[in-house]
Order: structure tokens, then C-alpha cells, then sequence
């Protein structure tokens, strides 16, 4: 790996002095060689419960061939109709489990064969969440639209719901809560709760994430565990692993960390065992947040690249713009000033290109922190500054509260 | 099955008992179980070179994102916006090679929401639409494809760039090569060539004369392949292009391979993989080693051949190269028909034809249909070879070379 590496620098190297002049060069050759991964020596020290939480099998090349010869194999043998529905399964496993351009090449045959409406629609449904997990909002958007009006001229009242639901995520994602929490009220609006229990769990999932956002946790966890009772009823090991994340988010942020640990260790067992590369992935991150609170770096920084070998596979630029927060989080916590200033614009910078205002916000937080501990009172009012402004828009009071805090220090 | 990725399986597992009837579904999930790679008889077979080749490691994609986007970041402080800007454009162009589509796609769409608000830069808004398309078109997206490269002409034409046009008909007629329109891909790289005049954009000339040599070839004007070949491995090598050098070599074993010359195909193949290897180009990689293994087939060691596609297979699902993984499946029939496993070698064909039709790339579909049909007629099942066989014949009537041998993908550039 490290030959690998070394080889790239070189030719990276050669590459940017053909745009830097001398001393930039220098300086941005020190910049990156500061934080060269300590994983590797790290390793070893891991205990034995996170080292098995963090081994994960991994044979993509013969998934695929393994896809493949399903896929024509049902051609044949399927009914046309029958076989555009199975396509729509069949890209749906590969989506949960992290599969994404294979996921998206199904759902785009499915759609391209298929005379079904209903299934065009699906199709589209399929796609847009293929183009939200990579954060690509524009073409989400407009997949999930087409998808939404196909549903209507169909009378389909649940695949409307199932619309509304996915636009509240999206919104959510990009940090528009307002936005979001309408098109999830709107969502949970057409079903019947009680007769289409997948549907109102999702909605409970949603609605219990916006509320964590908007710092209510009680309402928080009574609308997940509502949503997790459902999943588990249903035997929904996928979206109870999520629900178990979104649980352990809330309590980190409410500061109960055992509790935190003990939901986010059940959301990592379930996507590991059943191979949800993309909620494991966030569930390693969410746990080394919590290890950054219990001061383990060493075993946070272990957490987090492994959830970045997963994002990066995965295409997850969501995830990776969190992922480069936390470890700018470390890096700060372990004194390494100009490496966590790094990361952390790299965050913000992968934020700011997809729109995503919550995360923005918070990784400017966490950069005011950083210039509050180095003494750049400029900087640290920049970014606290337009921090503060998001969260008072979506009506975070604790967080504005915080942000007053280290601004009120500056001040004295 | 004996995947190890028993997650997938058992998702795999449930669907089929859905869909299908529970004998039916019971023998798909047997037949699936079978591992449909050979155990290679390797030590004592195989050379040092080969074992080496098969032995390649990938990089972890995650090295390449952790130095590139610190030198993203910090960039922007350090370089003046059109140097920022054109260094962005290279980093994803760097990523295109290495086989980090997503990640090079990522950075030139980055790269562009930057443009947008900004006129003074049409030249690079004009680049980095013509990147795109090519990791569009490195994935066989031809629709994606070709909107970014109307995109990027309309821009090239408004600022009145001829080596900007040049450098998008050069885009058209790849991406007319890969759909198997030869005609309209000859036009436009005639176009091409036409439009650079001079000495200046010599590396822009050298894929374009690159690009004729693989239509050349596939048309059977085998000299005047090799002339393009040799007039393009002169260019690159003085400018030390070893990224694209490689690829001319892997497209001189191609035409090698359909003369039949395998061992200098061999040579050549053997070029672009050690340059490629060395350099950590996976995107050069998955044609050249199927090129390798192709040759095995013509030379009966299926076990080589076998383990050759295997680390195709492994590097373009990798790099989400759909084009080479439905090539992959014709050389695996290749191999099964080889070794007598007929009901393998069928299925293997089949998986070909179906992703060739999806991505429309009728040369390959037609060489796929030709080798299931021939299959067919040497089982005695001649009603069912004739559709296949029809479809081979109908395309290849079309081209002026009627020896066209099951072969593989040339690289375009």
C-alpha cells in the first residue's frame, strides 16, 4: 500500500510543480505530508470487539457476475412484465448494499423495457435514490418528480406518499427543515398508519431525524422507536440498522454516550451482518464521534477510515464530506492544527459543492472551534458567524447558544 | 453458494424463491453455486511475468481522494483561479486513468458549478464538459455522453476554438466507435484531423490518429492501421505520454491478435500492462489483460486464459467499465466452449449479447452472437444458432472485413 501510495505521490508531485511556483510547492508538499495516516500502526491496538466490528467481506467482481447471470437467466425465462418487477427487486439489493452504478445500469434497463407505468415509475424511484446517496440533488430531484407524476396519473396514492417521503429525506439532507418536514407531514398524510406500516415507519424515521435536528429529542426517539417497533415487526433488518443510527445520533448529541454506543453497536451488528455497506459506513462514523467524546483517537481515527473505505467505494460524497469533518475533529483534538484545518475545508468545500447547508453549518462550527483553540479571532467569527445564522434560521437554540459561548470568550 | 459475501447471497437467495418456481429456483441457486472460475494449474505453467500481472493488487481509491482533495483545498488559496482551474481539469483527467470514474466525475462537476457563474473561462467550462463526457463514456452512459459533448462543442464553437471542436469530433467519433457505427465515428475523426493544423496540439492529433488506427483495423486496412499507430507512439513518446502510449500499445496488440501474429500481440499487450501497472492506470488495465487472455484462448491454455478475464472482471467492475465486463463474459464462453462446457459457455455468451444490447455496442454484440451461434451448430441445435448467426452476419456485411475474429475492446483515446 505504501509503494502504491508512493508512486502517486511522485507523480502528483511532478504534476503540481508545473503549477506552483517553488516555495507553494514546498509548502503544500509539507501540508500534505503532515497528516500521512497513522492507521496502519494503529491497527494493532485495537481491541478485539472493534477489530471484528470493523472486518467486512468484501468480493464485489463476483457479486456482480453473480448478478449478471441472474439477470439474463430470468430474461429468458420471466414473463416481461414479471421481469421488469424483478429488475426493480434485484436493483434494490444491490442499492442496500452499497452497489450503486450496478443498482443504477438495473433500474435504467428496467425503465428502458418496461411498458408498465407503475414500473417506470419505480424505476424512476430507484434512480432518484441512486442520485441522492451520491448527493447528486438536481437529478434526484427530477427523477423523483417524474416518478411522483407518473404516480398520479395512476391514482397511486402510495407511491405519491412514497414521493413526498423521499423528497422530505432529500430536503432533509440538504438541510432545508422547513422544506423537508412539510413534504414528510404531507407524506404520512395519504396512508393509512395502520394498514401501510413500511410507509409510516419510514415517515417516523424521517420526522424523528428533523426533530433531532431542531434539537428535540424526546420527540426524536419516541418517533424512531415507533418506526424501529415496525421494522422489527416486519423483519426489516435494512431500516431497523438505520433507525438503530438515528437513535445513537440522538443520543450523542443529547450527550448520553453509553447510550449512544449501545444503539449505534446494534445498528453496526445489523448492517455488517447483512452487508448494508452504506448505513455501516455511517454507523462507523457516528461511533467514532462518540470515541472522539470519550477521548479514543486512536480508535475513532480506525472507525472513521474504515467508513471512509466504504464511502469512497461507494460513492457516498455525503458521507466522505462527514467523514473529513471528523477527522479534522481528531486532528484538532490531537493538537495537529494545520492537518485538522485541512480537513475540515475540504468538509466544508465538498458541503458547499452539494448544497448542503446543515452539514456547511456544522463544519464551520467545528472550524471556528479550531481558530478559537489556535487564536485567530477573525476566522473564528467568520465561520462561527455564518453557523450561527443557519441554526437560528431552523431554530437550534442550544447550538446558537454554544456559538455565542465561544464568540462571548472572544469578546472578553 | 460459496461467495463469501453471504449477505448478497441470501438477499439473492429469497427474490429467485419469489419469482420463480421452487424447483426452478432451486437450480439456478445450484448452478450459481458453482464457482465458474478454473482452479489454474499455476506454478507450474505459469511465467514470472504472467504471475505477476495476476497477482496485481489495485490501490485502495481511497489513498487517491485522501491527496487529492487536501490538494484541492488548499489549492484554491494558493493558485491564481485559471491555474486553480486548469489544475482541476488535470486531477480529473489523473482520476480517469486510474479508474476513479466517480471521483473524476465529482471533481469536474466541482470544477464546473465554479464556472458557472463565471464567463471569463469558457475555455475550461468548454474542457470540463468534454471530461465528463469521457467518464460518461468510459461507463458506456452514451446519453450522458453525448449531451456534455454538444455542451462542450456549442462552448468551443462560441469562442471559435478549432482544437477545442477538433478535440469534441474526436469525443463523437469514439463514441460512435464503441456503438459499432464505424462510418459515422471515420468522419468525425477525419473531421478531427482536419480541424488541427500545425505543430501545436500534437497530443490532440496523436488520439485522433490513435482512434483511426482502431477503425482502420476493425475495417481491415491493417497498413494504414499501423502507420496511424507508429505516427501516434512517435508523438506520444516525445511527449513522454506513457498514460496514452499505453494504450496505443494495447490497440497495436489488437491488431496483432486479428492477424493472428499471438505472440507479438503478446508483446504488446505486455507493454501496456507493465506501463500501465507500473503507473497504476487501471483504466488501461482490464482491456489489455482480456487482450492477454484472448490470446490464451487461441493458444488452448484455458487455466491462463481463465485467471487472465478473472482479473479483467476484477478491474473493470472496479472501474464500472461495462463495455470490457460484457467482453469479458464472451472470452469466459470462449474458454468454457474450450473445455467442452457447453451449457457454461452458452450462458456466458448470453450474459455478452445482453449487456452489449443494453449498451448498444453492436460489434460486440454481433462477435458475441457469431460465437454463441457457432456454439450452437457445433451442439446440432442449427434452428437455434440461425437468429445469432443472422445477427453476426447482417453487421458484419456492413464492414468491409469479413474475418473479423472474436476479439476484444480497442481502446479508444
Amino acid at each position: 500500500m505504501q509503494i502504491t501510495y508512493s508512486k502517486f505521490e511522485h507523480k502528483l508531485n511532478g504534476f503540481l510543480k508545473s503549477y506552483l511556483e517553488d516555495d507553494s510547492f514546498d509548502r503544500l508538499k509539507e501540508r500534505l505530508d503532515l497528516s500521512e495516516d497513522k492507521a496502519d500502526s494503529l491497527s494493532e491496538k485495537i481491541n478485539d470487539f472493534y477489530n471484528q466490528q470493523l472486518q467486512i467481506d468484501k468480493n464485489y467482481s463476483k457479486d456482480r457476475i453473480r448478478v449478471d447471470r441472474i439477470i439474463t437467466f430470468s430474461e429468458k425465462t420471466l414473463p416481461k412484465g414479471k421481469f421488469c418487477k424483478f429488475l426493480i427487486e434485484l436493483a434494490r439489493i444491490c442499492l442496500s448494499e452499497g452497489k450503486l452504478e450496478l443498482a443504477s445500469e438495473i433500474f435504467r434497463k428496467a425503465n428502458r423495457i418496461s411498458d408498465n407505468d407503475s414500473i417506470k415509475a419505480e424505476s424512476l424511484f430507484g434512480l432518484a435514490d441512486v442520485f441522492s446517496r451520491k448527493a447528486n440533488w438536481s437529478r434526484s430531484l427530477e427523477a423523483i418528480n417524474k416518478a411522483n407524476s407518473i404516480f398520479k396519473n395512476l391514482d397511486d396514492l402510495r407511491g405519491v406518499a412514497k414521493c413526498q417521503n423521499f423528497l422530505g429525506a432529500i430536503y432533509g439532507e440538504m438541510g432545508d427543515i422547513h422544506k423537508a418536514k412539510r413534504y414528510l407531514q404531507m407524506s404520512l398524510s395519504l396512508i393509512n398508519r395502520d394498514e401501510d406500516l413500511e410507509l409510516a415507519a419510514n415517515s417516523y424515521t424521517n420526522i424523528g431525524i428533523i426533530y433531532n435536528i431542531q434539537e428535540c429529542p424526546n420527540d426524536a426517539i419516541s418517533h424512531l422507536n415507533r418506526a424501529l417497533t415496525i421494522y422489527k415487526k416486519l423483519g426489516n433488518h435494512k431500516n431497523a440498522s438505520e433507525v438503530n443510527l438515528n437513535i445513537g445520533l440522538v443520543h450523542f448529541d443529547s450527550g448520553n454516550y453509553e447510550s449512544a454506543l449501545f444503539a449505534l453497536d446494534e445498528a453496526i451488528e445489523l448492517a455488517k451482518s447483512n452487508g448494508f455497506l452504506s448505513t455501516l459506513s455511517l454507523a462507523y462514523l457516528a461511533k467514532s464521534q462518540v470515541l472522539i467524546k470519550l477521548d479514543n483517537f486512536y480508535y475513532a481515527a480506525e472507525f472513521t477510515d474504515k467508513a471512509l473505505e466504504i464511502s469512497h467505494n461507494s460513492d457516498d460524497k455525503l458521507t466522505l464530506a462527514e467523514i473529513y469533518k471528523v477527522k479534522g475533529i481528531i486532528e484538532r483534538h490531537l493538537k495537529n492544527f494545520v492537518a485538522s484545518e485541512t480537513y475540515l475545508l475540504n468538509s466544508l468545500r465538498i458541503n458547499n459543492n452539494l448544497n448542503n447547508e446543515l452539514n456547511a453549518a456544522e463544519t464551520s462550527f467545528e472550524l471556528g472551534v479550531l481558530y478559537d483553540n489556535i487564536n485567530d479571532s477573525n476566522s473564528k467569527k467568520s465561520y462561527l458567524g455564518r453557523s450561527q445564522e443557519y441554526f437560528e434560521n431552523i431554530g437550534a437554540t442550544t447550538k446558537v447558544e454554544r456559538i455565542e459561548q465561544i464568540l462571548g470568550f472572544s469578546a472578553s | 453458494m460459496n461467495n463469501k459475501n453471504k449477505s448478497i447471497i441470501k438477499d439473492l437467495q429469497k427474490l429467485l424463491n419469489i419469482y420463480l418456481t421452487e424447483s426452478f429456483a432451486k437450480d439456478v441457486i445450484k448452478l450459481l453455486d458453482g464457482d465458474i472460475s478454473l482452479k489454474p494449474k499455476l506454478s507450474s505453467e505459469i511465467s514470472e511475468l504472467d504471475k505477476s500481472q495476476i497477482e496485481y493488487e489495485p490501490p485502495k481509491g481511497t489513498n487517491y481522494r485522501l491527496t487529492v482533495d487536501k490538494v484541492i483545498t488548499v489549492c484554491s488559496k494558493l493558485l491564481s483561479e485559471e491555474k486553480y482551474f486548469n489544475l482541476m481539469l488535470d486531477l480529473s483527467q489523473l482520476m480517469i486513468f486510474t479508474g476513479e470514474n466517480s471521483y473524476a466525475l465529482e471533481i469536474a462537476e466541482e470544477l464546473l458549478s465554479k464556472l458557472h457563474s463565471n464567463k471569463k473561462h469558457a475555455n475550461v467550462q468548454a474542457e470540463a464538459n468534454l471530461m465528463i463526457s469521457k467518464i460518461y463514456w468510459a461507463q458506456a452512459y452514451w446519453d450522458d455522453c453525448d449531451h456534455f459533448i454538444s455542451e462542450a462543442m456549442s462552448i468551443f464553437k462560441s469562442i471559435g476554438s478549432e482544437s477545442g471542436i477538433a478535440k469534441c469530433e474526436n469525443m463523437l467519433g469514439t463514441l460512435y466507435g464503441e456503438k459499432g457505427e464505424f462510418e459515422s465515428a471515420h468522419i468525425h475523426f477525419e473531421n478531427a484531423l482536419n480541424l488541427l493544423n500545425g505543430e501545436e496540439n500534437l497530443s490532440a492529433k496523436a488520439m485522433i490518429l490513435t482512434n483511426l488506427g482502431i477503425i482502420n483495423t476493425i475495417n481491415g486496412n491493417y497498413e494504414m492501421a499501423v502507420w496511424n499507430y507508429k505516427s501516434s507512439t512517435e508523438i506520444f513518446k516525445q511527449l513522454k505520454d506513457v498514460r496514452r502510449l499505453a494504450r496505443v500499445y494495447h490497440n497495436v496488440g489488437m491488431l496483432y491478435t486479428r492477424l493472428e501474429k499471438y505472440d507479438a500481440a503478446t508483446d504488446e499487450f505486455n507493454k501496456c500492462i507493465a506501463l500501465s501497472l507500473e503507473n497504476d492506470y487501471l483504466s488501461n488495465c482490464a482491456v489489455a489483460y482480456l487482450g492477454k487472455a484472448f490470446v490464451y484462448t487461441q493458444l488452448n491454455n484455458p487455466s491462463l486464459a481463465d485467471a487472465f478475464t478473472d482479473k479483467a472482471m476484477e478491474i473493470a467492475y472496479k472501474v464500472n467499465d461495462t463495455l470490457s465486463i460484457a467482453d469479458i463474459y464472451k472470452v469466459k464462453g470462449m474458454v468454457q466452449s474450450n473445455l467442452e462446457n457447453y451449457e457454461l459457455s452458452e450462458e456466458m455468451f448470453e450474459n455478452s449479447i445482453r449487456l452489449n444490447k443494453d449498451i448498444e455496442s453492436k460489434l460486440n454484440e454481433a462477435e458475441s452472437s457469431d460465437q454463441l451461434g457457432k456454439l450452437l451448430l457445433k451442439n446440432n441445435r442449427t434452428e437455434e444458432a440461425k437468429p445469432y448467426l443472422s445477427v453476426a452476419a447482417n453487421f458484419f456485411d456492413n464492414l468491409k472485413n469479413e474475418k473479423i475474429i472474436a476479439g476484444l475492446v480497442e481502446q479508444s483515446i
